[in-house]
């Protein structure tokens, strides 16, 4: 006998939204790369948060900035908080792995409050995208609970090569987590527990 | 089971925005939004502005924040697509009837070189000459460090900082037609920062990386500009169909007359009062 559960109505409304939001996300993703595109290796992106008391006209706290950088040319990427975000850098510049200014630069537009913006420019391999933002509690706040802990992710459009046709495609990353900004002020040398 | 599904909801939502990088899921509240575009020289002040303006007003409204360069601004409103087109030059005769150019604050525009290039000054004249195209070598510029070719940097057609630009550094004389035009203002400090023979202009909030050039022996400040001993000062605008009415009369009237606005204003920009 095969045996039944029965689900609450709210849960199953939750489960179908996420399904649908999931399956809407998926196609939005395959959409990107050409039908048939052979699968190149998927590429690396890293970064991290910092706590920024100083960008001019954001009073503390709040600040944060923010860098990482691809094993490919960025063409453009989200970033995604858990926290509401109250204001993002329109114009956010790119450096090489030296630190030397390039000429390339991403722009920057989205919501506010919300869990994010995105940004369009061009960055190439291993350069590095640094720019600002705030969220409207402080960074470095206690976490309420594990799942309350301040997290922030990216999202990066990047160029890929087909491995047999050569051709290159535009394809999105998963979302990588930026590395928690460091808490000097109550916790010396642990990461943010929001 | 709660856990899995608040997993599978934050990947699935994650997806989702991965697949549209400029977009991005705003708060569904029952408030007005105030959609804006145009400007990359007023994006960066709205963008502070607006921060404030949530916490004065208890986060009254939505913002929604574009780009594109003040004629797009200023066409997107024309057409009702935003609520307010950010501009960054003055009313032009060509611009759709029934428009309002809020002024919201002025803004210094600044001569900038390679920080390897620190020029000591420019004239009009040299100004005229260096962007006109008719020297086209350091060589020919006193004080200059390099001696390669000038690499001018100026912006596209639809900026507000080249319509400013023009009006105001030069005059009739025209534009070299082998500059490479940026569509931003970071772009160009971008573009003038990595090349040591690069010159171009920039709002005053885009200085950070390179030289700014003194204009008619006026150093480009904050001071300067608030004194009115700059020359390169121009207004800045908030573009509205008709006068402005409820939440977004509201927000432009803050911005004018709240010392609160005012003081996010001074931190890179000249307020009005």
């Amino acid at each position: 006998m095969i045996k039944t559960r029965k689900r609450h109505p709210r849960r199953r409304r939750r489960m179908a939204i996420a399904a649908l939001t999931a399956a809407v996300g998926c196609i939005g993703v395959l959409s990107i790369s050409p039908a048939g595109a052979a699968a190149a290796e998927a590429p690396l992106c890293g970064g991290s948060l910092e706590l920024n008391n100083e960008i001019p006209g954001i009073e503390p706290p709040g600040g944060l900035s923010y860098k990482f950088n691809c094993n490919a040319q960025v063409l453009g990427y989200s970033i995604i908080s858990n926290r509401q975000v109250d204001y993002f850098s329109t114009e956010v510049l790119v450096l090489d792995a030296t630190g030397t200014a390039t000429s390339e630069s991403f722009a920057c537009e989205g919501t506010f409050p919300s869990s994010g913006f995105g940004c369009r420019g061009t960055s190439n391999f291993g350069n590095v995208i640094g720019g600002e933002f705030a969220i409207l509690r402080d960074p470095c706040l206690k976490a309420k609970s594990k799942s309350d802990k301040f997290k922030v992710w990216v999202s990066a459009t990047v160029q890929q090569f087909d491995s047999v046709t050569g051709k290159p495609f535009n394809a999105v990353t998963q979302p990588f987590r930026l590395k928690a900004p460091v808490c000097k002020t109550n916790n010396t040398g642990k990461k943010a527990r929001r | 089971m709660k856990n899995r599904l608040r997993r599978v909801g934050l990947l699935s939502a994650l997806a989702l925005v991965a697949a549209a990088p400029a977009t991005v899921p705003a708060v569904a509240v029952a408030k007005p939004t105030i959609t804006m575009s145009g400007s990359t020289t007023v994006a960066p002040l709205a963008a502070l502005l607006a921060r404030k303006y949530l916490k004065v007003c208890d986060h009254c409204v939505n913002f929604k924040l574009l780009q594109g360069g003040s004629d797009i601004g200023v066409a997107d409103v024309a057409a009702g697509r935003v609520t307010i087109g950010n501009s960054s030059r003055d009313p032009k005769p060509s611009d759709p009837g029934g428009l309002v150019f809020n002024k919201i604050a002025h803004d210094a525009l600044c001569l900038v070189s390679n920080k390897a290039n620190p020029i000591a000054g420019l004239d009009q004249a040299g100004v005229q000459a260096i962007f006109g195209g008719s020297v086209r070598s350091w060589s020919g510029v006193p004080g200059a460090a390099q001696t390669g070719t000038i690499d001018v940097f100026s912006r596209t057609p639809a900026s507000g900082t080249q319509d400013a630009f023009q009006k105001i550094f030069m005059g009739s004389s025209k534009m070299f037609s082998g500059a490479s035009q940026k569509g931003s203002n970071g772009l160009v400090e971008q573009s003038v920062a990595s090349d040591p023979g690069g010159i171009g202009y920039v709002s005053l909030a885009f200085t950070k990386n390179v030289h700014t050039i003194p204009y008619k022996g006026v150093d480009c400040t904050l001071r300067n500009a608030k004194s009115g001993q700059y020359g390169g000062v121009r207004n800045l605008y908030m573009v509205t169909r008709g006068a402005p009415t409820g939440a977004t009369a509201k927000w432009i009237n803050w911005i004018t007359h709240s010392k609160a606005a005012s003081k996010v204003i001074a931190t890179q920009w000249v307020p009005l009062n």
